[in-house]
């Protein structure tokens, strides 16, 4: 069974988004990176883009498949992480840790309240 | 959707399923990327079920097939196959088949999954006037294809028969042992009389076997086939796709859409163009005299993975399409094939569209390996 963790929200499209002080992280769930199997390229925005809630910022990439990454909320993109960018199976290994993606300042607040929380995020990933 | 008869093997397997031409089929069991090397390496298995096998017979089998198939099949001797294709009268690719001749009177082909109904109603439609029965076997038969360099030496602990070197390419073998092996309940009389043939061909580019299997024994079979050679690793239809793509090898449904020739791909030596007739010769000739396209193999100079469908450009212009990508585990790199403007096919960089931006990939000649 997929990890869900407690103290994030999620997206219907498996990104998960967790509060970091005034600027949040952004990763793809244990569902989503093994859906996939193994990660092989991630492509991810600049730092200074400005990102609007439900857009595509960037992909990430199995062998075999490619899987578009959706903006949480609107956003203003403060860091990427290059590590992941480099070895992209860190993602895989470490969804929620060392495989984060990007760093955001989000610019509308109330976006974070529409996101799922980590209940609803099972009950969606245990339809199928 | 469809399902093979092993599909609960393969749950228990824990397989990733994955729709594919109406079929639930195994992706991947443990590791896409570890299953492709197991292959490359030492061995493997594929259910591949879904594969429609129809059969010719009768006494216009022979010339009745040599309408219908582009390839030469007057030298074959029993047990002996070719692929090709069957192609409309406009020249475009049907479906890509494998021929097998099982005596003057009987052909068995192995056709594509999607493409089943299409090919046998295309096949009855031009028999008018042959004395040809046309059998659609593929609800009987199941298919597994072991796959790798270490195939033959396992085959012979599964089988009673002895496989030498001697089984070449492109051969195929009926085994009667098998009914009493397997305690064959059923009677097949009405169908092939012999219902267990294997045949040394595959899709893989690695040496390896296609076991044409009644469904009723498949999964004992492959029971067998596991506990037997521990080293056979059951694998999708994942490292499927990237070990063809390796090697260069054409997919219906990629390369072969609708309006696309055989003569698109380089795939002339498949064409035999010294028959008297074949359906569609006129115009892959025109097409071969046209060259309109150039089918090539290219590596991205980056990480970046290029897929079916993306654009390929030249300063700006766009020039063609890929027709297969993917990460390839061996190389490491993205690897893939293009349809391109012949116009085109000296050039040695070209630049292909992945999602916003454009990036840089080399023409290398495929197969990749």
């Amino acid at each position: 069974m997929s990890e869900v963790k407690k103290d994030l929200k999620y997206t219907e499209e498996h990104e998960w988004v967790m509060i970091d002080g005034e600027q949040m992280l952004i990763g793809i769930t244990d569902h989503a990176q093994d859906s996939l199997g193994e990660i092989v390229y991630l492509e991810l925005p600049s730092v200074g883009d400005n990102l609007s809630k439900s857009s595509t910022f960037g992909a990430v990439e199995s062998t075999k498949s490619v899987s578009d990454l959706y903006t949480p909320v609107d956003c203003e993109v403060v860091e990427v992480n290059s590590s992941a960018e480099n070895s992209p199976e860190v993602i895989n290994q470490s969804p929620y840790q060392e495989g984060w993606l990007i760093k955001v300042k989000p610019t509308n607040t109330g976006d974070y309240d529409d996101l799922l929380s980590p209940e609803d995020y099972e009950s969606l990933i245990n339809e199928k | 959707m469809k399902v093979t008869p092993l599909y609960k093997t393969h749950e228990k397997h824990e397989a990733k399923f994955t729709e594919f031409n109406g079929w639930n089929m195994p992706l991947w069991f443990s590791s896409l990327e570890n299953e492709h090397l197991q292959v490359r390496n030492d061995s493997g298995v594929f259910d591949v079920s879904h594969m429609g096998e129809i059969v010719i017979e009768g006494t216009d089998a022979f010339s009745f097939l040599n309408l219908t198939f582009t390839n030469k099949i007057s030298a074959l001797k029993n047990g002996q196959a070719k692929y090709g294709f069957f192609c409309d009268t406009n020249g475009n690719v049907i479906d890509d088949i494998i021929a097998y001749k099982l005596d003057k009177n009987r052909y068995f082909l192995c056709v594509n999954a999607g493409n089943i109904d299409n090919v046998f109603n295309w096949l009855v439609n031009n028999s008018k006037g042959f004395e040809v029965e046309i059998k659609n076997l593929s609800t009987f038969y199941g298919q597994l294809a072991i796959q790798g360099p270490n195939s033959l030496k396992y085959l012979s602990k599964i089988f009673p028969i002895t496989f030498s070197e001697d089984f070449k390419k492109y051969t195929i073998v009926n085994i009667t042992d098998l009914d009493k092996k397997y305690e064959c309940k059923s009677s097949f009389d009405s169908l092939i009389e012999n219902n267990f043939l294997i045949a040394r061909t595959g899709y893989t580019g690695e040496d390896g076997f296609e076991l044409f299997l009644p469904n009723e024994l498949i999964i004992e079979i492959y029971k067998n086939i596991l506990e037997n050679c521990p080293n056979i690793k059951p694998c999708g239809l994942g490292s499927r796709d990237t070990l063809r793509i390796e090697k260069g090898f054409p997919l219906h449904g990629n390369e072969f859409i609708e309006g696309t020739s055989p003569s698109d791909f380089n795939l002339n030596k498949f064409i035999d163009n010294s028959k008297d007739n074949f359906i569609g010769k006129d115009a892959i000739l025109k097409k071969i005299s046209d060259n309109e396209f150039s089918f090539v193999g290219f590596q991205m100079e980056d990480n970046s993975i290029a897929r079916n469908g993306y654009e390929v450009f030249n300063d700006g212009s766009n020039i063609g399409k890929v027709t297969s990508g993917t990460y390839s585990p061996i190389l490491k790199k993205g690897i893939g094939l293009a349809l391109i403007s012949s116009d085109f096919s000296e050039l040695r960089n070209f630049d292909i569209k992945i999602r916003k931006n454009f990036r840089k990939a080399v023409k290398v000649d495929y197969p990749f390996l």
